[in-house]
């Protein structure tokens, strides 16, 4: 299996599902099985998703990870109380979410539990920067693509993409929709001296010039018509901290000077926008891109949807990889 | 009683101090922000002492690293307040809360080492070797738990089955799961109920944790601003070289020095007169956070400081926020000198702080005014110091002024920047009820219109 010895070569990877049921938990459990047997020393945690309502809602779907000894994972409290494994704690936070503080142990037999970790991107940063402490060499985050969470999977060097029949049962639509997140993710990584200033940034729309970076003081991206006269004051470099939709790209698109713009953003999870304005936005000259970039190892498909529609694998595996350019695995035909 | 957590949220200066702190832990600033006001003269020299013997530790270079050493310790302490109160409660305790008590008994054990070795013994945190043993069965000293083969032969042995059975038999293997996880409790109640024998000395080593943490911080604040060690006076306070670091941050900011003074607060109330920009609302606060950070057991801003203890604090300046909304600001003033009032006749030991009595009233019914709180104060047991613009007090109290513009240096170019450096904030002594008339001098260095000054100096001659 190719892409478990890439994963080594990082030191922290993501597993990200476009849509649930795609197969990322049996990905992510092949994963770990086969690293077993390269003795690799790994951590595991999650993105967690915070708020009480959805948390309970989501709480019932969350599936348990099976983890053999000697791994090191970082779970909430209220996972870690239900954790059928047994575990030494080895450090326990003291920032709360909604499911308690984060809990870091060891497996010390094998098992299963439930995983949440760390709420937002900076915190989700820190976690995987201490895991060394432990001796960790790669860390693994159970993560997802969702507009809820505020932690994005991009902070890893690493990225695994679960696809599959749940997002379409069409395998043309399902093609197409892979490949414009894999398109995402693929935007070039912004070069400049600025991109750890401009990480900080948590709102607002900022020009970067040579010299500087500037606030354009513009209170939200939903009033840039009424503030087109600021927005290419200071260049045709622009930040948004947020979330790009369809609104700007559109906008952006129609303006006189769209071959000399460059829209920089945090990473390819903050692009909200569809396929067609993305397109269109391209089309016409427009640049998108990103802070953090990750690398791409792999794409896993689940041919089977949960209302119990079965794809054809191999049919589905050729047109993706064909579409990719890249190889697809089914994790269960492997 | 007022807490250090209360009381920084009006007093500026003194929440000043408290970000320049550097604690380290959670708890610690937990700590801190609860402590009330220390009132007995016991408390505070042990205060002082404490402070007293970190700065002696911190004379050596061994002390020195000692203390750093101490503090990287403290920064991975964690507030364990909540399962100390589960451990007193008698209840069980989950595996969370055993390696909460397990790294902090290993953290605190190791910090009173170090104290030891830096011969500090003003803290003395209890010797936890027992809890420390009841949670580490493999005697590793290492900071991490869950509950060990170890414990019980019987638990270890069905985790082996367990283990050998995981893949081939499931059923069975989550049978003897449930076994084990049922001795487990059983080992988790046993251990809850012998540390329970132990709770005594773990809530002593958390408080002296948080204890030794505020106190290497007040250390090394005192460090940084040269503060001085205060002395306990019974009847009068007395400062040499008084100051406010608040202020002179801000002044040095702006390339300016901040100039110290001398005072004495006895049972007579004091008054201060002197010009406008003399320093005297300055100097009241300074008074105000000496007193505070005496009573919550900080050196002082100061080259040498004696200072009674007192109750309570009790001011009226103007730019506190008056709580009462809809009055005048008379009104509000005069309601809240009448509480001081109120208090020092009830007897109570307190410290009066009252900036420009009565100034935004008439000067003939305000002068009549302070004439009339200073005689009512003078009889009480309260400690006051009352600044005034007005002339021709009569009350029998102390009466000093601010000097004021250095007159031999007036014909100098004096303007709004550098008008500190001809100002002497110091004070003397002032027998005559006569205010300096130094208004149209300072009108005229801000450069207030020429015909206004002219025709107010042909008023004032007249």
């Amino acid at each position: 299996m190719p892409f478990v010895e890439e994963i080594l070569k990082h030191r922290s990877l993501s597993i990200v599902g476009m849509e649930k049921n795609t197969g990322k938990t049996e990905c992510l459990n092949y994963v770990l099985k086969r690293l077993k047997s390269f003795d690799a020393r790994l951590a595991l945690t999650s993105i967690g998703i915070d708020g009480e309502g959805l948390d309970q809602v989501t709480a019932t779907h969350k599936p348990e990870i099976e983890l053999y000894e000697n791994i090191v994972f970082v779970t909430s409290e209220k996972h870690f109380k239900q954790k059928k494994i047994d575990a030494e704690i080895l450090n326990v936070g003291d920032r709360y979410t909604s499911l308690g503080r984060l809990v870091t142990a060891r497996s010390v037999s094998t098992g299963k539990l439930m995983f949440s970790g760390p709420t937002d991107t900076v915190w989700l940063r820190k976690v995987v920067n201490e895991m060394p402490q432990y001796g960790v060499d790669t860390t693994i985050v159970d993560g997802a693509l969702s507009r809820l969470s505020l932690g994005s999977p991009a902070v890893t060097e690493s990225l695994i993409l679960a696809t599959g029949a749940a997002l379409s049962a069409n395998i043309n639509t399902l093609v197409s929709k892979t490949k414009y997140v894999y398109t995402l993710i693929n935007l070039e990584k912004f070069s400049s001296i600025f991109v750890e200033q401009l990480l900080q940034k948590e709102s607002g729309i900022w020009a970067i010039d040579k010299n500087e970076v500037i606030d354009l003081d513009i209170p939200s991206v939903f009033l840039l018509e009424k503030y087109k006269d600021k927005l290419f004051m200071h260049g045709n470099i622009l930040y948004v901290a947020g979330a790009i939709t369809d609104k700007i790209l559109n906008f952006l698109r129609i303006q006189k000077n769209i071959k000399d713009i460059t829209l920089v953003v945090k990473d390819f999870t903050k692009i909200f926008a569809g396929r067609e304005s993305f397109n269109a936005y391209i089309a016409k000259g427009g640049k998108i891109e990103v802070l953090l970039r990750t690398k791409l190892i792999a794409v896993c498909v689940n041919p089977t949807s949960p209302e119990g529609y079965v794809l054809n694998s191999a049919d589905l595996r050729a047109q993706l990889s064909e579409s990719l350019k890249m190889p697809v695995y089914d994790i269960k035909q492997i | 009683m007022a807490t250090f957590g209360s009381v920084i949220k009006k007093v500026n200066a003194l929440r000043y101090m408290f970000d320049q702190l550097d604690i380290k832990s959670s708890l610690g600033r937990r700590v801190l922000l609860a402590q009330h006001f220390i009132t007995g003269k016991k408390d505070l020299f042990f205060a002082f002492e404490s402070i007293d013997g970190i700065l002696r530790v911190l004379e050596t270079e061994k002390g020195k690293n000692i203390l750093e050493k101490i503090q990287i310790k403290l920064e991975h302490i964690n507030d364990i307040q909540g399962t100390i109160n589960n451990l007193y409660r008698e209840n069980v305790l989950d595996d969370i809360e055993l390696f909460e008590i397990k790294n902090f008994a290993l953290i605190a054990t190791e910090i009173r080492e170090l104290a030891t070795l830096a011969n500090y013994f003003h803290i003395e945190i209890p010797v936890l070797e027992s809890p420390i043993s009841i949670l580490d069965p493999q005697g590793q000293r290492v900071p991490h738990f869950y509950v060990y083969d170890e414990y019980s032969e019987e638990l270890s042995s069905l985790r082996k089955q367990q283990k050998s059975i995981y893949t081939t038999n499931v059923e069975q293997a989550e049978k003897i799961r449930l076994q084990a996880i049922a001795v487990e409790d059983t080992i988790r109640e046993k251990l809850s109920r012998e540390l329970f024998k132990h709770k005594r000395d773990l809530r002593k080593a958390l408080e002296m944790v948080a204890l030794f943490d505020i106190v290497i911080a007040k250390a090394l604040l005192a460090v940084k601003y040269k503060l001085a060690k205060p002395s306990i006076a019974d009847e009068i306070t007395t400062y040499k070289s008084l100051f406010n670091p608040y202020v002179q941050d801000s002044l040095s900011l702006q390339s300016k020095s901040f100039q110290a003074v001398d005072i004495t607060i006895g049972m007579q109330p004091l008054l201060i007169t002197g010009a406008n920009m003399g320093g005297k609302t300055v100097l009241l606060k300074s008074v105000q956070l000496a007193q505070y950070m005496f009573q919550f057991g900080f050196y002082i801003p100061a080259n040498q400081a004696s200072i009674v203890p007192v109750e309570d604090v009790m001011t009226s300046m103007s730019d506190e926020q008056s709580e009462l909304s809809g009055l005048s600001s008379f009104a509000s003033e005069m309601i809240k000198v009448n509480e001081i009032i109120k208090a020092a006749k009830a007897g109570k030991n307190i410290l009066v702080l009252i900036d420009e009595l009565a100034r935004t009233t008439n000067p003939q019914e305000g002068r009549a005014i302070v004439n009339a709180i200073l005689d009512v104060l003078a009889s009480t047991h309260a400690r006051s110091l009352v600044t005034t613009h007005y002339s021709g007090i009569q009350s029998s109290c102390r009466k000093m002024r601010v000097k004021g513009l250095m007159t031999e240096k007036l014909n100098q170019k004096i303007t709004t920047k550098n008008i500190n450096d001809y100002m002497d904030y110091s004070l003397v002594e002032n027998d005559s009820a006569d205010v300096p008339m130094e208004a149209l001098a300072i009108a005229k260095i801000l450069e207030i219109d020429e015909d206004v000054l002219q025709q107010a100096a042909f008023y004032a001659k007249n």
